[in-house]
């Protein structure tokens, strides 16, 4: 049932096809996994018999029906680093210290299906090649019962489409919704055939779902999980705006539905890739998208975490993503585009947090929740004049806020900031302070939002002391930083 | 940048509210930054996301297959 296979080159991956029957396709399965591997998986083991809920799901009401007869079970690989061994007559993993978790990069399903084999799967970014040190990618851990063990691995969920009964779209619904069940308590677990039902209001039946989805399909998919969808069009490939927003909710955790009209595609975009230096001398605010040198995706045509470039000679760069679905949780009243459309005049408040010139600023933002701001500044006691400190554990935030952080080109290189503005992610659009706080390293304003309709008076400003010299770290805690093996 | 940023046309002969730890001309910014929020910034808002709503409708039936 289970099979060790020592890999001293990405080569030996090839080694599967003699290891694995036909139905499970091993030798394109080799193929991806030599394109896309790096040398650091040096072993694999190969559990037959494996029963997979998701492709299970398919096999009860879609290939049980068909006149060809195709196999329950699946196989499963399971990918190790150079320190782990098998011992077969003990049928265990030998390793030379406590935890087998950090010499496990994660595991992929393949589904007795003849064609487009690879089923459920998570690997961990730091073996993808070409995936760049430090690129943060949204992650969740995901635990695995392997002979006993129980293993987990930080990774986003991927899949290829069945081709004959889901498609690309289904396959980024699944991924994402995935990601959710894994990631948060309160949404439940889909298997891929309940995603190729929830995208119609009924049962289409037959092969309907393989002849392909629409965005709305895709948008009724995350509305039926319990999510709020909301769709960003882009205006034209100009449009800036669409690809700040893509980023800000990408680094604010919530992985994106992209879809390509020119391709008829969909992906999730799980991640970017930063430019390694910064231009000094801009003579505007800069946003953080400028900063970006590729978006990272989970496609199902290649393996996990593939870096799509801006503009490129490869199928398609980032430029071809002209729409998204973001699927927000409830209580997010005050949308991406909102934030930007006010992030530039935080510079009025200026002479009074003596920010630095705008010309000189990088703007960034994305959301979080009040308690994983408060759990960051904890953490950073020190960075922080105390009463900035008390105020922050004491206003009443609403669960989600969003964060504006302005920082200089030296700021941004050092991983610093120089100012952060909190604002309540339930405001209304028409909401003219939808701020909890905006500080400085020298002097804070705090809002007072327990009370409606009120003027300045709901504003009080306090001096902050300690602050000019420390560091004054760089949020990013939402995504998780690749670490190359 | 401070014009840009400023709408003193709103400002001018209202005496500001008192506002802990900010001086009177302090409380002024921040009077003429919520006059510009509501002037100019939340009108923009505001379209900005009628025009989001538009264009996702015309996405809502891109094909998606490959």
């Amino acid at each position: 049932m289970y099979t060790w296979l020592p890999i001293g080159s990405t080569a030996d991956l090839g080694k599967l096809a003699g290891e694995i029957g036909h139905e499970y396709d091993p030798t394109r399965v080799a193929q991806r996994l030599m394109g896309g591997l790096s040398p650091a998986v040096k072993g694999v083991l190969i559990e037959r018999q494996y029963i997979d809920k998701d492709y299970r799901s398919t096999y009860y009401n879609y290939y049980a029906k068909k006149g060809q007869t195709y196999r329950t079970d699946c196989v499963r690989l399971h990918f190790f680093d150079s320190t782990v061994s098998f011992d077969a007559t003990a049928q265990k993993f030998l390793w030379p210290d406590a935890r087998l978790d950090d010499h496990y990069f994660g595991y992929m399903v393949l589904r007795p299906t003849g064609i487009a084999t690879i089923g459920r799967s998570v690997l961990s970014p730091d073996v993808r090649e070409g995936l760049r040190a430090g690129a943060p990618i949204i992650t969740s851990r995901h635990k695995v019962h392997v002979l006993g063990y129980r293993l987990a691995v930080e990774g986003f969920p991927s899949m290829d489409q069945h081709i004959d009964i889901s498609v690309c779209a289904h396959a980024a619904c699944w991924s994402i919704l995935r990601h959710y069940s894994e990631r948060y308590s309160n949404y439940r677990e889909y298997l891929t055939h309940d995603i190729t039902m929830m995208a119609h209001a009924f049962n289409p039946g037959g092969l309907v779902p393989s002849r392909g989805l629409d965005v709305s399909h895709a948008e009724h998919v995350f509305q039926e999980a319990g999510t709020f969808p909301m769709i960003v069009t882009r205006k034209s490939p100009r449009d800036v705006l669409f690809y700040r927003q893509l980023l800000a909710y990408v680094e604010s955790g919530f992985p994106l539905f992209a879809a390509m009209h020119k391709w008829s595609h969909a992906v999730a975009v799980v991640g970017c890739e930063w430019k390694t230096a910064l231009a000094r001398g801009s003579t505007k605010l800069r946003y953080a998208w400028d900063l970006v040198e590729s978006l990272i995706v989970v496609d199902d045509n290649s393996l996990p975490y593939r870096s799509v470039p801006m503009v490129g000679t490869a199928q398609y760069s980032s430029r071809h993503i002209d729409a998204f679905i973001v699927a927000l949780p409830e209580k997010v009243f005050y949308p991406a585009d909102a934030v930007n459309g006010l992030t530039p005049w935080l510079f009025a408040l200026g002479p009074l947090l003596g920010l630095q010139p705008e010309r000189d600023t990088v703007a960034r933002y994305f959301m979080t929740t009040g308690s994983a701001l408060r759990r960051f500044m904890r953490n950073r006691e020190s960075e922080f004049d105390p009463n900035l400190m008390r105020e922050v554990m004491t206003l009443p935030f609403a669960q989600f806020v969003w964060i504006i952080e302005l920082s200089s080109a030296a700021d941004w290189a050092a991983g610093q900031i120089s100012a952060r503005a909190v604002l309540d992610a339930t405001a209304s659009l028409r909401d003219p302070k939808p701020f909890w706080l905006f500080h400085s390293r020298s002097r804070a304003l705090i809002f007072d939002r327990r009370s409606v309709g009120v003027a300045s008076s709901g504003v009080r400003a306090i001096s902050l002391s300690g602050m000019s010299a420390t560091a004054l770290t760089r949020w990013d805690q939402n995504l998780r930083p690749t670490q190359r093996k | 940048m401070a014009s840009k940023h400023t709408n003193k046309k709103r400002t001018k002969d209202v005496a500001p509210t008192p506002v802990e730890g900010l001086t009177a001309t302090e409380v002024g910014v921040l009077e003429a930054f919520v006059a510009t929020m509501n002037d100019k910034v939340i009108p923009e808002i505001v379209r900005k996301e009628e025009e989001r709503r538009v264009l996702a409708a015309s996405s809502r039936h891109w094909p998606l297959k490959t």
